[in-house]
């Protein structure tokens, strides 16, 4: 399993790749996994070029590719994710949500927070509402939403209850 | 009421936390919090007082009992040189809320000044402890008259002042040259460390010291003379006004000309001191794989290596008592007669050094706050797959790594003094090895008990955290049970190896004693940690 908070904190005083090589140690991930896995996501969420700097310099939005990066070199079954996409720009959000998609596509499970209703009635297979700490609706996207918006519904629950 | 006062309030109740201090549910200042500051008061007050009366009584002895005052002196604007050199860079250029408060409508003056003056604050408050104990120890042992206690408020006032100006300038000078390299933190932490030898190479000249011991307080005053600062308060104290006019010249106008200076360019230093430098063309290299216990422990050293406060913190005191040895080998027959002047066998030159080593390494452990130190980033470590043990190992290895190493090298500068016996000499090594072993325990399972993850600063947890005061404390406790029997021991046998032997077991009992606590209760309280 990986889990990403919502502001990941990193090893400040490390450089990316330090991070990266370190998680991957904890994790005990082969040679030849970190490496592949990390080049790969690294270039496709374009801090490649970053790694060697160390994370005190780097942005929120790099910080939060870093940790998926993290994540994602394990191969993980279930990924958590709080809210994924605050302070991503564009592109990296819309790789973002491939990259998601995909590792569902394999077999995997990814299991995130979000407030942004487009991105969930977009991307997701299931969905469950949260009203107050409690779980209002649960179901497949289309279980929950029937012919409405995702937004329609949540607003509904959310005022009713 | 006055911005400036606004923010400094804001400031003040944000930084030094002080809304922990009032009861949740009824909004007042809880009466437990209250008492446990009296007590770390009265503690720092304790310490302070018990050093300056042991000073002072050994000075007496010598009749030169002033010399207390402008040593004190002296070492609260060391220290005061030394928190506003590590932290005025991040307190008054780098802070967190820069942004926040720029948005505000406040002139950047107003907030460089709230900035500065909490800077004041909390230097004030470290002297306290240091300046009022040293006149009333001064006092105890010499003649004062109404002069010395008119005077003695304002001069406290006033003596950081200028050291606060030169301090804030070099923090930022350093911060500012040494962020375009990549090992920034080294580079910082060289240059603030090089400052001080530089400083003590000027007052310690090589023709400082006399030859004969009985001129030492003698040779001090003149040491202290160099540093000025001490010997310039202590005339003024006594009345002496063309000193007090210099004093106040000295202290007044460097902050002046500082405060005007940095008030008016406040907004463009702190940008500056802001840039960071990166490198765009990374080139990627295979990644090689590491055991997780290595992980950790590269971790643990990388972060410990990352934090000057933290260095300076923990490492003063064994490169002090390396330094002091090194003197003492080019110096090798006036100590011999000193140690026979104080009554003191050459044979127990072995078992005296000893005890320095122990009580040198029984007074700080890296592992006190190194828990504190994952701070926001604790979730990292707590959500992989690694055991407490191994997260334990890793930062007990640390102190040791830091602490071990200088007991080897004493032992051997020592054997350059005198001829120890090799029996001795494992002795020497063994014991204040083994009660670094029981420190590094000991902090670790204080700071479990009393973390401190929400910081802004690394200092709070570094230095102005309750583990890191209470391992100090139940440190130095650690090291009189250790030593003062084995001393015992050694006075009414007229053997030391009883001593030693004694010393050695106690420091076993010690070790398992914390030990079976930290993997016992510890292990339980830190599954329970949350940031």
């Amino acid at each position: 399993m990986a889990y990403i908070p919502d502001n990941p904190d990193l090893y400040e005083q490390m450089t990316g790749v330090q991070f990266l090589n370190f998680i991957c140690d904890i994790y005990g991930i082969s040679e030849e996994q970190r490496n592949r896995e990390i080049n790969k996501y690294a270039e496709v969420l374009g801090i490649k070029g970053n790694l060697g700097d160390t994370i005190s310099t780097y942005s929120h939005g790099m910080k939060q590719k870093l940790a998926l990066i993290s994540a994602l070199a394990r191969k993980p079954k279930l990924m958590v994710l709080d809210e994924p996409f605050v302070g991503l720009d564009p592109k990296a959000s819309h790789d973002v949500k491939q990259i998601m998609r995909e590792m569902c596509n394999f077999g995997s499970s990814v299991f995130f927070s979000t407030h942004v209703l487009e991105v969930a009635e977009k991307l997701c297979d299931h969905v469950a509402i949260i009203k107050d700490g409690k779980i209002v609706a649960y179901g497949t996207m289309e279980e929950v939403k029937g012919d409405n918006s995702l937004e329609d519904v949540f607003l509904e629950l959310v005022n009713n209850e | 009421m006055n911005k400036l006062l606004i923010l400094l309030k804001a400031n003040v109740i944000n930084t030094l936390k002080l809304n922990k201090l009032r009861n949740k549910s009824t909004g007042k200042i809880s009466p437990l919090a209250l008492f446990l500051a009296f007590l770390v008061a009265a503690i720092a007050f304790g310490f302070a007082f018990m050093y300056l009366f042991m000073f002072a009584d050994l000075f007496s002895k010598q009749g030169l009992a002033a010399l207390i005052l402008p040593l004190g002196i002296t070492a609260g604007s060391i220290v005061t040189l030394m928190t506003t050199l590590t932290t005025a860079n991040g307190y008054l250029f780098r802070s967190s809320d820069f942004d926040m408060l720029m948005a505000l409508p406040v002139k950047p003056r107003t907030v460089f000044s709230s900035k500065l003056f909490y800077l004041l604050l909390i230097n004030y408050i470290t002297l306290f402890f240091v300046y009022f104990p040293t006149i009333i120890v001064y006092a105890v042992y010499n003649q004062t008259d109404w002069i010395f206690w008119t005077l003695a408020l304002p001069v406290f006032v006033l003596f950081p002042l200028g050291i606060i100006a030169l301090g804030s300038v070099l923090s930022f000078l350093i911060g500012s040259v040494t962020s375009r390299f990549r090992y920034r933190n080294f580079l910082s932490l060289i240059l603030t460390l090089g400052f001080f030898i530089f400083i003590m190479a000027l007052s310690f000249g090589s023709s400082a010291i006399d030859e004969n011991p009985s001129k030492f307080s003698e040779d001090m005053f003149r040491i202290l003379n160099k540093i000025k600062v001490g010997t310039l308060v202590y005339e003024s104290l006594l009345g002496n006004w063309t000193q007090l006019l210099l004093f106040l010249a000295l202290s007044f106008l460097p902050f002046a000309g500082f405060v005007y200076l940095v008030g008016r360019s406040y907004v463009k230093a702190s940008m500056r001191s802001r840039i960071s430098y990166t490198r765009k063309h990374f080139k990627m290299r295979t990644m090689k794989k590491s055991t997780q216990d290595w992980a950790l422990f590269k971790r643990e050293v990388k972060k410990y290596f990352s934090s000057n406060i933290y260095i300076m913190n923990t490492i003063v005191g064994p490169i002090l008592t390396t330094i002091a040895l090194v003197v003492m080998a080019f110096r090798m027959q006036p100590l011999i007669d000193q140690i026979a002047q104080g009554g003191l066998s050459p044979e127990a030159f072995p078992f005296v050094l000893t005890a320095i080593f122990a009580f040198m390494l029984g007074i700080t452990s890296t592992t006190s706050c190194s828990l504190s130190l994952e701070g926001r980033q604790f979730w990292i470590i707590r959500s992989s797959p690694v055991s407490e043990r191994q997260i334990f190992r890793a930062k007990i290895l640390v102190n040791l790594m830091i602490s071990v190493p200088f007991v080897l090298i004493d032992v051997i500068i020592a054997n350059f003094i005198i001829k120890i016996p090799i029996l001795y000499s494992l002795f020497m090594f063994l014991i204040p090895s083994l009660l670094a072993f029981f420190m590094s325990y000991l902090g670790l399972f204080i700071n479990i008990l009393f973390p401190r993850f929400d910081y802004e600063n690394e200092t709070k947890a570094v230095k102005q955290s309750l583990s890191v005061l209470l391992t100090m404390i139940f440190g130095f406790v650690g090291s009189a049970l250790v030593l003062v029997p084995g001393f015992l021991v050694t006075a009414n046998t007229g053997n030391s190896i009883f001593g030693y032997l004694i010393e050695l077991g106690i420091e076993a009992l010690l070790i398992g004693i914390v030990a079976y606590l930290l993997y016992s209760y510890g292990t339980k309280r830190y599954r329970k940690l949350v940031v």
